[in-house]
């Protein structure tokens, strides 16, 4: 098992390396700096010549791509252009956002997703199989930000005008927690970035959901067919522990394998949503820093994004191997 | 070989008929591209995108039957245009994207082996990248100034892989069956069987791949187009119009200007994947219904 685990790891190392390089060549052709925002009609002719000279922007793109590596290797991503800090406090400031978010939304994600395809397997072609399909095309046909906005119109607005006195979350504007619960700290702060997180993640965990519902419902319908089923209903097992001992525990292992796409999607819809919601994540902020042309923090973005998308994918296997025993003997 | 493939689309035919979703969907998606493509035609764009002050946020009436946008323009016909250039660039990265990965994928599953492995690890490599980040990315380094520069950008980044893998797998499988020897050792050129002897074969799975690449592609461009990273200004698509609801008082006081928009791709992309839900029962014997 640690030697599949190895090998994979193995392979990241030059697609991370291929990686880095398309990345930086697009990055080095890019337009405009924001350097330029620093000079103003009374600067010294020249001033921002001398600026990009200092920023080592003149210089061929295979040295400052080989300052750019030995850097990475030493943990510095470079100074953001806009804010003129390490790109890693930039990042580090919304990570953990995200992060939070991302948490949220699996684990949403799997709590509306599991009963609906067990529901949708067992009753296979019956009604509730039919309202759960019908929902997974609503859902596969709903563009992230088209229901972003339908959720802040319908809840943060209260448009429905359900009688209460405020509307039951915080509008968008408002970022992660509001400044009062912030400084009265406690149980309130918590409370508040809770109230924050509601809309965005169960955004996210009500589109991502599709996926692993087709899985799970396709996964049972099959495994119900199968022999060892047929045998342990024959020999007068209760028809509930056939479902939870001999169907769900074959059928819940492609959900397993699909973890890694997941939450591979939950980070890049990440993007569409802390945009609606405007969330202070990372996925907002490399949104801001195109807008600004700040590419140190766009390019470490999609960096970190293409790692997470690559670790994800390694922990599903893992994940696989640990619940198959088959796989593991290979 | 063409009887093959006629009788793929008869089997889609077939499934679609059963399929009351599936029917109101074709029929809707149908209908609402004839108004959106023959209204466009005679639509006088130019007048239609002009400004006019007088007549800026005002709420739906007789005169505009949607209201009209901060600019004075009547909402429904901007959504005509702007619908036309949402699936404009929906079909053209849908079919431009389709047939590169049809060529990339029936290559691979083809010839198999070294080409196949060799294909396959740069096509993962690809995979790696966060589709919609690169998108952006080189949206903003580019600044397309035409649909077509968009759609390109979207194509290369995005728009082949997909379809390489679907095809690549079919193909992998097709090229075991005993015809494609059969037919090699008769002689017949590579190009041939691959083209005119396995791709008939994949044609349901083809086109039930390709109508959920559609559909997929049209929620891109929404979400691209209503960060304003998507067409360039200036053309009105569904995204862009639903932009204006990132201002929040516009939400909540003028909700014509956005929600017909949002409901209109959101119904566009409830069809395609109505239909597409029943080509895909006909590409797969498993879930036909008999």
């Amino acid at each position: 098992m640690w030697k599949t685990v190895v090998r994979r790891l193995l392979i990241m190392i030059p697609q991370l390396v291929a990686l880095s390089v398309v990345m930086f060549v697009i990055a080095w052709f890019m337009p405009g700096d924001a350097l330029r925002g620093l000079v103003g009609p009374d600067s010294p002719p020249g001033e921002l010549t001398r600026l990009r000279q200092e920023a080592g922007l003149l210089d061929p793109w295979y040295v400052q791509y080989g300052r750019w590596i030995r850097d990475i290797s030493q943990g510095d991503f470079g100074r953001s252009l806009a804010h003129n800090v390490p790109v890693t406090t930039v990042i580090g400031e919304r990570m953990m956002n995200t992060v939070r978010l991302s948490i949220v939304t699996t684990f949403l994600l799997y709590l509306f997703a599991i009963p609906m395809g067990i529901v949708a397997g067992r009753r296979n072609g019956r009604l509730p199989d039919k309202i759960v399909l019908f929902y997974t095309f609503l859902a596969l046909s709903m563009p992230t930000v088209v229901l972003a906005l339908l959720m802040i119109f319908a809840f943060a607005f209260n448009a429905f005008n359900i009688p209460v006195d405020t509307a039951w979350f915080p509008l968008p504007a408002m970022g992660t927690i509001h400044v009062d619960a912030h400084f009265a700290g406690g149980w309130t702060a918590v409370a508040n970035r809770i109230q924050h997180l509601i809309l965005p993640s169960v955004t996210g965990a009500l589109l991502g959901s599709v996926g692993t519902i087709y899985f799970l419902r396709n996964e049972i319908i099959d495994v119900q067919t199968s022999d060892f089923v047929t045998t342990a209903r024959s020999k007068g097992v209760p028809e509930g522990k056939v479902y939870t001992r001999h169907i769900l525990r074959n059928a819940i292992l492609p959900v397993a394998g699909g973890m890694g796409a997941s939450i591979a999607l939950v980070f890049t819809g990440s993007i569409f949503i802390e945009s609606v919601f405007t969330y202070q994540g990372m996925g907002l902020l490399f949104i801001q820093s195109i807008q600004l042309r700040d590419w140190p923090v766009a390019n470490t973005l999609i960096m970190f994004y293409a790692i997470i998308g690559v670790v994800a994918g390694l922990l599903a296997d893992i994940a696989i191997m640990i619940v198959d025993p088959r796989i593991r003997i290979k | 070989m063409n009887v093959n493939s006629t009788s793929h689309f008869h089997a889609m035919w077939r499934e679609i008929r059963r399929d009351k979703l599936a029917i109101i969907g074709l029929i809707l998606f149908v209908g609402i591209m004839l108004t959106v493509y023959v209204w466009g035609f005679f639509l006088n764009e130019q007048e239609a995108m002009r400004m006019d002050f007088r007549n800026m946020n005002r709420a739906p009436s007789a005169a505009h039957i949607l209201g009209t946008d901060d600019m004075g323009r009547d909402m429904v016909q901007l959504m005509v245009i702007a619908a036309r250039n949402s699936l404009n660039i929906s079909f053209l990265v849908t079919i431009v994207g389709a047939s590169i990965g049809i060529l990339l994928g029936l290559v691979m599953g083809f010839y198999a082996g070294h080409v196949d492995n060799v294909m396959m690890r740069i096509v993962n490599f690809w995979g790696m990248i966060p589709g919609i980040m690169m998108i952006i990315l080189l949206r903003s380094l580019l600044s397309p100034a035409t649909i077509w520069g968009f759609s390109w950008i979207v194509i290369g980044v995005f728009g082949w892989t997909t379809m390489t893998f679907t095809i690549r797998v079919m193909a992998l499988r097709q090229g075991r069956l005993d015809y494609v020897s059969a037919s090699k050792t008769l002689g017949t050129p590579n190009i041939v069987i691959m083209f005119r002897e396995v791709l008939p074969n994949l044609v349901s799975i083809l086109t039930s791949g390709m109508t959920l690449v559609l559909a997929g592609n049209m929620g891109l461009e929404t979400g691209l187009s209503f960060l304003g990273l998507g067409l360039p200004p200036g053309t009105p698509s569904l995204g862009g119009l639903l932009s204006v609801a990132r201002n929040l008082s516009t939400m909540q006081q003028r909700p014509w200007q956005w929600l017909p928009p949002a409901l209109l791709v959101f119904i566009l992309m409830l069809c395609i994947n109505f239909v597409g839900q029943a080509i895909n029962r006909s590409a797969d014997a498993k879930k036909r219904s008999v």
